[in-house]
């Protein structure tokens, strides 16, 4: 049984670390700048927004048909499709086919579903050695981190630490500039693609009618991994599919301007089935299909709107929790708004009860969507679960009950707010609220409790010296 | 039960009695046919302009001008050793007359440069389109420090959707690449760095 995310526990550590919260507030305002050049230049981006949620939404509800439809193409291109129910039968899947052809080394592109399953452990034990090429994968491997952010792995470091490290394991120089680093995670992966007999890479999307990977990337690292090794294995949730070739003029521009902000990516690579009469590419394709969790999902009318994420990264960057606590904070792969909604749903309640509550319910993160997944919704329906399953304290309880009679008549109200304004003035007198007895004091802990106005809206609305229709 | 049927049944049993959503019709959206109007009628300028705004060198000559813009372009980037694709082969004896040490796309990881040519282009992003085949291989565009690719004008389009219009599904390749200025990373505290796998500088020759 997996230990509980302390959400809570966890940002209080990263709002003490200010080194942290320098580094993501200028990264987050660098990726949010870059999300509006790339949402503004395109006069018609909200149509293609809304035609990419309708493609997801109607892909997944013919998800059994999309998903025959990929694996009858990719087999008449020579390819082979594997389907694993959860992690760990994917992982003995990839393990099987690398033994299989005698793999000892693997190079990999950046695939979130790989961490999600822990395929590195899984064929680091099987004695193969597995190099992550993606500059940003790299290091967090070097250096035994996790990545913090879906599309920016290692958006919580400094270059200073990227050169530290690099000075450990590479040997350049102490303080090396972004350039310097670069050239030599080219030089030292360079050797790494070219003795590697298998690539593994995850996918974008998957195109049904072609029976084809995509795989969208500025490197180049993704097509080296598809293009030197003898093997190559794609690793992805079930839930990538879309129906044509033809959506992708909607899907890549959407989710690459959401992401970063480009027009187009530096490399987009649409890979269909292993070689057939070209000079090189790989000789052999194999496409694991995963489920972990994702038919529940599925079946969940109210949350299956979860499975249409691209992982663009851009309700992350948007997030005013995000921006101060970063990605480590929500303690598994997905961070951020959407995280906080598939982290519960792909480990269950009971792992990870506090990340609903990791949000203020702003809605950026809804506004920023390129499939416009109402993400505050999602929170709100997993608090009202957790509450109905019995997590909360009684005292919550207590307080909600209380909250509830009061508010549902207008006498009790104005008398509770009455009261409310009596009880201020006598413990806190007329300056700010400091402090909150007993089990309320953590709301005090790092911030003042807001007072409650001397006058409420309706008391001044009587006591008001114009009338409603009439400029004052 | 195995793993494939297990997932499948479960997926129909998820959906079942669920509303159908319809699939949009594909094709460019009707909002976008004054802007995509646009482009169409200025491709050769709106690729160029694309492109450069992302540090590709973009050249416009003629089928028999091409020899010598590509000559220049090496001697520039001052190149000895030099990959060209198959697609773009009869080039190869000419640049070894003119002194270059010329390859194929067995030597990509040696060579300086890669030629190779392009089958489409996108005015709309400064994008190429590169169809893997036997003749068109998929490393001279992404092994060696620099790429040089051939464009025929009359193979610009106006965007993803006009090229899709033009691919058959049936007929697609094992690779389809689009290939968006040169290979970058902006991974360490959001610092542009080009060349960081792939080909660090791009030029691009359109052939009128």
């Amino acid at each position: 049984m997996r230990e509980p995310i302390r959400f809570a526990e966890r940002s209080v550590q990263a709002l003490e670390d200010a080194r942290l919260r320098e580094v993501l507030r200028r990264a987050m305002e660098d990726l949010r700048r870059k999300w509006s050049r790339g949402a503004s230049e395109l006069p018609y981006f909200g149509v293609l927004r809304d035609q990419a949620k309708q493609i997801k939404a109607h892909t997944l509800l013919h998800l059994d048909a999309y998903l025959e439809q990929l694996e009858a193409r990719i087999t008449a291109r020579g390819g082979v499709v594997h389907w694993a129910r959860n992690g760990e039968e994917a992982c003995r899947l990839v393990v099987g086919i690398c033994q299989e052809v005698g793999a000892r080394r693997v190079v990999k592109s950046k695939s979130m579903v790989t961490e999600e399953i822990e395929l590195n452990r899984a064929l680091e034990r099987a004695g193969i050695q597995v190099i992550e090429t993606d500059l940003g994968e790299f290091v967090v491997q070097l250096d035994g981190d996790r990545p913090s952010h879906l599309i920016a792995p290692i958006i919580h470091k400094r270059r200073e630490d990227v050169a530290e490290l690099f000075s450990r394991h590479l040997g350049t120089p102490v303080d090396a500039p972004v350039e310097v680093l670069t050239r030599a995670a080219r030089s030292h992966l360079r050797q790494a693609f070219l003795t590697a007999e298998v690539g593994v890479t995850g996918a974008n999307f998957l195109v049904a009618e072609t029976g084809s990977v995509v795989l969208v990337e500025n490197e180049g690292n993704a097509r080296l991994v598809t293009t030197l090794p003898r093997v190559h294995i794609a690793v992805t949730g079930i839930e990538k599919v879309i129906p044509r070739l033809q959506d992708l003029a909607v899907f890549l521009p959407v989710l690459v301007r959401s992401a970063t902000g480009q027009k187009l990516s530096s490399y987009v690579s649409v890979l269909s089935g292993p070689r057939r009469g070209e000079p090189n590419g790989p000789e052999a394709f194999h496409l694991v299909l995963i489920d972990n969790r994702r038919t529940e999902i599925l079946r969940d009318p109210e949350l299956r709107e979860a499975l249409q994420c691209l992982r663009c990264g851009a309700c992350l960057n948007a997030c005013p929790v995000y921006e101060r606590v970063g990605g480590h904070t929500y303690g598994w792969v997905y961070a951020g708004p959407i995280g906080a909604v598939i982290t519960p749903l792909l480990l269950g309640p009971k792992a990870s009860f506090e990340l609903p509550y990791a949000s203020t319910l702003c809605g950026a993160c809804r506004e920023v969507c390129p499939v416009r997944i109402d993400i505050p919704r999602l929170l709100v329906s997993l608090r009202e679960r957790m509450v109905a399953s019995g997590s909360v304290t009684p005292l919550e309880r207590w307080l909600m009950r209380g909250l509830g009679w009061a508010l549902q008549s207008s006498v009790r109200y104005r008398w509770a707010s009455r009261l409310g304004r009596i009880v201020q003035s006598l413990m806190w007198g007329e300056g700010p609220i400091r402090w909150l007895p007993g089990p309320l004091r953590s709301w005090t802990r790092k911030r003042d409790f807001p007072r409650l106005a001397p006058q409420t809206f309706r008391e001044r609305w009587r006591k008001r010296s114009w009338t409603p229709g009439q400029r004052s | 039960m195995d793993a494939r049927s297990e997932i499948l049944s479960r997926i129909r049993r998820a959906l079942h009695g669920v509303p159908q959503v319809p699939l949009p019709s594909g094709g460019p959206p009707p909002e976008a046919a004054a802007y995509r109007a646009e482009i169409g009628g200025n491709l050769v300028e709106r690729f160029t302009r694309e492109a450069e705004g992302l540090g590709v060198r973009v050249y416009r000559t003629d089928p028999q001008r091409l020899l010598e813009v590509v000559v220049g372009i090496l001697r520039a980037e001052r190149a000895q050793r030099v990959g060209v694709s198959e697609r773009v082969g009869w080039m190869a004896p000419l640049l070894q007359t003119k002194g270059f040490t010329v390859g194929g796309a067995d030597q990509a990881e040696r060579v300086e440069i890669g030629i190779t040519g392009a089958d489409y282009g996108l005015a709309a992003t400064g994008t190429l389109v590169l169809l893997s085949g036997p003749e068109q291989d998929r490393v001279l565009s992404l092994l060696p420090p620099v790429h040089v690719a051939i464009l025929p004008e009359d193979r610009l389009v106006v965007d993803l959707h006009a090229l899709f219009e033009r691919i058959r599904p049936e007929a697609l390749p094992s690779a389809l690449l689009l290939i968006t200025g040169p290979s970058r990373t902006a991974d360490i505290e959001q610092t542009l760095t080009p060349g960081v796998h792939g080909p660090g500088i791009v030029h691009v020759v359109l052939v009128r």
